[in-house]
């Protein structure tokens, strides 16, 4: 296999998957979809987190279908004849095949990076806030529980990792845990707001305040310019806090940098499924290639849904609509990575992302090629699909 | 066109030819294909022996199904033989050494509807093994003019190109990188007697250059201008073979005498 042959090829299929009519109904409908989402969350009651994450969630709808697209690539040359004429010339079999997985891969990285850059320039003319922050993160000790219960400690001490600049803010995600009273206590108990006091040192004098915990969010505490520790304890009388998160939010991060390397991750991860799509073409039609390859990926982002589609006694439909979802949940790419794009809907800047979280899908995306590339024991030149 | 067509180098290009001169090109001996098995078995080819030198042509004369098509898949290595062997540059059919020498022009004018003209005959050069970019870009040019596609019509996606058009960019793509062996599949259908003319000229120009042709046609116009020897099939079989002029003596079935006797078109 040569490479400026290889290369070629992705060319060829680039183009067919831009300049066909697909492609621009397409963008069309991603544009309108995303227009809508835009609207549908516009107002003071949507948060930065809904509204971003919205947005992600079109573009790499759009994403994963382009990746998906790449199915019909293979039947298309098939089903007009080309097949046949591309399999007289030199490259090989596995070199088509392989370059339209490939072109597959290039598409949905570069939809989810532009996506991603439009993102970067529409959010904040609709959202004020949307802006990310440096995070750090602080190390906790193992599982810290504050309060007075008898596996808690009074008060914990936290190393905010040195002076802390300007304008810095502690941000905490905390859960409650209610002890040492009956049923009804324990409801009155959670009806009581909780409060979590707090001394801040290392900024000259000590700072001592109170905050409010809400439930289901992080608590937010600004942090003079200086300070080195934070010491927290709970005031609630039978309620212990959990401390399960600790960052220090600092100065403000280019939003457009942090979009485009959430873009990335977002293109690479749809990626893993043009192979998989181009594999299923060697065997099916286009359409049938494409809606596979899918409700493949789509089946890898409900993964955690399964334990509770689980139903004992639900009648043999259900039985089997949940074995067509867990054997596609198999086969379907580790979509984990993904959880990085909860940093900037939270507004935390993107720094850099480890190779770890790409491993997963790049190992998917290895077999997936090599079933690509794997020659079938039809016909000499054409092989099956080719 | 061909009279502007400047002189090839073919060994410039990584793919060219490099067979001694006398050693055929394209030998099949007791070629055979069958297909299906059983009672449904279709004999598609029964037995062709064949020999293509350097600079000679053999056209394959017949009516639909008589096994013109199977031959050329056979030569192209796109089917295996059911029996007997084919041997193109002195090995067996469909290496890849064996397909960066050929070239094929299918025979339905069959599109990359997303390219234009120019991109696709860039796009078989690249793929054949032309190099470098401004030699490619030169032969990509000089076959678009040897086809004699209009210029206009070079930078238009081809889903745009008439039928006659589609097949000179066919010719176009399958000469770009001077193959050493042509394989044409009725090369001439769909086009007009001054587009017939330009294509006899442009296959001329590569038996001149000792390239091989073998090429499949209902035209008895087209084989006598392209080939010096015909091979005319009937079911699977050899009927005939040798020069035109010898054809036209001795029976044939009425079908088969109706092609052989056909008129040029007008």
């Amino acid at each position: 296999m040569r490479m400026r042959e290889l290369g070629a090829l992705v060319g060829r299929y680039l183009r067919a998957l831009l300049r066909g009519r697909g492609g621009r109904i397409a963008l069309a409908a991603s544009l309108i979809v995303f227009l809508g989402v835009l609207l549908a969350t516009r107002g003071d009651g949507v948060s930065r987190s809904t509204l971003m994450l919205a947005s992600f969630l079109v573009v790499g709808l759009v994403a994963f279908a382009t990746a998906a697209w790449a199915g019909g690539l293979l039947p298309g040359d098939r089903a007009e004849g080309r097949e046949v004429w591309l399999a007289s010339l030199a490259p090989s079999g596995a070199a088509r095949r392989l370059s339209a997985a490939v072109a597959g891969m290039v598409l949905a990285v570069a939809v989810a990076v532009a996506g991603s850059a439009v993102l970067a320039f529409v959010l904040p003319v609709v959202l004020p806030d949307a802006s990310v922050r440096d995070a750090r993160e602080i190390e906790l000790p193992g599982r810290l529980r504050v309060g007075r219960g008898r596996r808690s400690v009074p008060e914990a001490t936290l190393d905010l990792g040195g002076p802390v600049a300007e304008g810095a803010t502690l941000e905490l995600v905390v859960s409650p845990i209610y002890f040492g009273a009956g049923q009804e206590s324990a409801e009155d108990a959670t009806r009581q707001p909780l409060l979590l006091a707090w001394t801040i040192r290392g900024a000259g004098e000590e700072t001592q305040g109170t905050a409010h915990l809400p439930r289901g969010a992080p608590v937010a505490i600004a942090l003079p310019a200086g300070a080195r520790t934070f010491t927290l304890s709970s005031r609630g009388p039978r309620v212990d806090v959990v401390v399960k998160e600790a960052r220090v939010l600092g100065s403000e991060r280019p939003l457009l940098l942090t979009l485009l390397l959430a873009g990335l991750v977002l293109g690479l991860t749809a990626a893993t499924v043009a192979p998989v799509a181009v594999a299923i073409s060697r065997w099916t039609s286009a359409p049938t290639a494409t809606t596979a390859s899918f409700v493949i990926a789509v089946a890898g982002g409900l993964r955690f849904l399964l334990p509770d589609l689980a139903m004992p006694d639900a009648g043999r439909l259900h039985e089997l609509g949940l074995r067509i979802v867990s054997t596609a949940a198999l086969l379907s790419p580790d979509l984990e990575a993904l959880g990085v794009l909860g940093e900037p809907a939270a507004g935390r800047a993107l720094e850099s992302v480890g190779p770890a979280a790409f491993l997963p899908p790049l190992v998917y995306a290895a077999v997936a090629l090599l079933v690509v590339a794997w020659p079938t024991r039809a016909e000499p030149a054409r092989g099956r699909s080719s | 066109m061909i009279s502007g067509c400047p002189s090839v180098q073919s060994q410039d290009v990584s793919s060219s030819p490099a067979s001694p001169p006398s050693s055929p090109v394209l030998v099949t001996e007791g070629l055979a294909r069958t297909f299906g098995r059983g009672a449904r078995a279709v004999r598609a080819l029964v037995r062709l022996d064949l020999e293509v030198a350097p600079g000679g042509c053999v056209g394959l004369l017949g009516l639909n199904g008589s096994g013109k098509s199977t031959t050329l898949n056979l030569v192209l290595g796109l089917l295996r033989p059911t029996a007997g062997r084919v041997e193109v540059f002195g090995g067996p059919a469909g290496r890849r050494t064996a397909r960066a020498r050929t070239g094929y022009v299918p025979e339905e004018a069959r599109r990359f509807s997303s390219l234009t003209g120019r991109e696709t005959v860039a796009l078989f050069a690249t793929l054949q093994g032309v190099k470098p970019r401004g030699e490619r870009r030169r032969r990509v040019e000089e076959a678009l003019e040897a086809v004699g596609l209009d210029p206009a019509a070079r930078d238009r996606r081809v889903n745009e190109y008439s039928r006659g058009m589609a097949r000179r960019l066919a010719l176009a793509a399958a000469w770009v990188h001077r193959p050493a062996l042509l394989v044409l599949d009725e090369p001439t259908s769909g086009l007009d007697p001054l587009g017939t003319e330009e294509i006899l000229a442009l296959l001329a120009v590569h038996r001149e250059e000792g390239g091989a042709t073998l090429l499949s046609t209902h035209d008895r116009v087209t084989a006598e201008g392209a080939c010096d020897r015909i091979v005319v099939l009937e079911r699977g079989t050899v009927v005939r073979e040798g020069r035109t002029d010898d054809l036209l003596e001795g029976d044939a079935s009425p079908s088969l005498a109706g092609l052989l006797r056909a008129a040029p078109d007008a």
